[in-house]
């Protein structure tokens, strides 16, 4: 039933690290999305660009992770999810963008 | 030491018994049944079984045979000290022919003169649960044929007592869950109130809450939240936090300043806790109120003539972010006849759908009823049918 979560990190041309994930975060990978984060944002304090616009479903334990590292985050989400973020109140915290699709690919 | 044949036809007699008469006993007496068998099985003086306490990380004596007071006495080994924390921590067995402060922590057995000891660890699903040993009072070499015949005992025993358990531990959730949430909300004049709560299929009771009663000024206070995690401890933690809220609601009728002091008692008294909360306070003539949202999604309205709207109550924090920010309340008027609708997320949310659509289902099946009846027309439309996968609270209230 679950879409599995594909994560892939690196650095953009421009130097900017991202981290992409691609599926479902839930709560049976919750804990390895927040372990690749931790690893992908490293000891410095550089940004961190979060690609989440292919993310179908986001629970509350992925919504912990990001509000605990939210001021080093620029978030990347789809329209369907963006009700989420508003609510939890992390766009004021974090960078967000509402992005379409595969735009943010 | 054991013969061979023997122990072999006991432990055919330890299956049996485990998988038929104990098959009905509770954690506790499981374990001392099995415990006794295994004590003759190695021909030891005692036997006992220490389970790993996961909030502490430490080892419990939980049952024993030959060695009670260990248990009487609540005798407690952290991960990786002392015998049983050595076993649990290398998840190997262990045989020790020296006992005293050097190998062991209990004083129990200093006390009681055991003079040779062997652990195993009891590991379920890959991970190590507890410990199982055995204790002689004279001297004695134990053989790899009694490891390996303990281990066996301890692989057998290990998921029955998991399995128990955590049996245990939905059945306390739940029954905390139904303590702390009455299915029948207080009378409160011109207004009818109703309220619903679902455990997850897959999760059971999570730490979903609502409340509703009445405030010293006349007001009335609306609570809807929602603990992250499952289980008894996040019913355990919802029970703390509601009941904090209710406290700093005798004091304030400012909804934001309510739940900046509960975000405060967070943040010292439960760290690690995560919650997202929905404050309401509805002023004594019943026509207006004050929302302050912590992370929560909004209410739905539905009010005779209107269309139903989501709220637009301005976004708060949730609780617990460790984060100090300003919070806020939005004012709406309660129309006549006018029916609000609180939920927490698993309302809306369904594993593959985004949550916007789910919130668009929701509002089409808002409408100004009965409050009862909108609980459970929105329950069957936004389920259709199926398990609810997180849990769910619902409440509904209507001027009249």
């Amino acid at each position: 039933m679950t879409t599995p979560l594909h994560i892939t990190t690196g650095r953009a041309v421009d130097g900017v690290a991202r981290l992409s994930a691609v599926g479902e975060i839930d709560l049976t990978n919750a804990a390895e999305f927040a372990a690749r984060l931790r690893d992908a944002l490293g000891d410095g304090a550089g940004r961190l660009l979060v690609d989440l616009t292919r993310v179908e479903y986001l629970d509350s334990a992925a919504l912990a992770t990001l509000f605990a590292h939210a001021e080093r985050l620029d978030i990347r989400i789809s329209p369907l999810n963006e009700a989420l973020l508003t609510f939890s109140g992390l766009d004021q915290l974090a960078a967000v963008e509402v992005v379409a699709g595969d735009a943010g690919a | 030491m054991t013969d061979p044949h023997d122990s072999l036809e006991q432990l055919r007699r330890l299956q049996q018994i485990t998988d038929a008469a104990l098959s009905k006993l509770g954690v506790e007496d499981l374990l001392h049944e099995l415990l006794v068998r295994a004590r003759d099985l190695l021909h030891a003086d005692t036997a006992t079984v220490m389970l790993l306490d996961e909030d502490s990380g430490d080892l419990v004596a939980t049952a024993a045979s030959g060695l009670e007071r260990e248990v009487n006495l609540g005798i407690r080994v952290p991960l990786g000290r002392g015998f049983a924390g050595v076993v649990a921590a290398g998840a190997q067995p262990v045989a020790i022919d020296r006992v005293d402060a050097t190998t062991v922590v209990s004083p129990v057995l200093l006390d009681e003169h055991i003079a040779a000891m062997l652990g195993v660890p009891m590991i379920t699903a890959g991970r190590v649960i507890g410990v199982l040993y055995v204790g002689a009072r004279t001297p004695r070499a134990f053989t790899p044929g009694d490891i390996e015949l303990l281990q066996l005992v301890a692989d057998r025993i290990a998921p029955a007592t998991q399995a128990r358990l955590h049996s245990l531990d939905r059945a306390t959730a739940y029954a905390l869950q139904r303590s702390l949430l009455p299915s029948r909300p207080p009378d409160i004049p011109g207004l009818e109130v109703a309220v619903r709560y679902v455990p997850g299929a897959q999760v059971g009771v999570g730490g979903d809450w609502y409340d509703v009663f009445e405030l010293p000024s006349g007001g009335i206070g609306v609570a809807v939240g929602d603990v992250a995690g499952n289980g008894l401890r996040a019913a355990v933690v919802m029970g703390r936090i509601r009941s904090a809220l209710r406290a700093y609601a005798l004091e304030s009728d400012d909804p934001a300043d309510v739940l900046t002091r509960l975000d405060r008692k967070i943040h010292r008294f439960e760290p690690g806790a995560m919650a997202t909360a929905i404050y309401a306070v509805i002023d004594p003539t019943l026509a207006t109120m004050a929302l302050s949202a912590a992370g929560h999604p909004p209410p739905m309205l539905a009010a005779p003539g209107a269309a139903t709207q989501l709220l637009p109550v301005r976004a708060n924090l949730p609780l617990g972010t460790h984060i100090s920010r300003p919070r806020h309340n939005t004012e709406f008027p309660l129309p006549l006849g006018g029916t609000l609708l609180f939920y927490t997320d698993g309302l809306v949310e369904r594993r593959a759908r985004p949550i916007g659509e789910g919130l668009d289902r929701l509002a089409g099946a808002v409408t100004a009823t009965d409050p009862d009846e909108l609980c459970t027309s929105v329950m069957a439309a936004m389920l259709n049918d199926e398990p609810a996968g997180d849990d769910i609270a619902l409440l509904a209230l209507r001027r009249i």
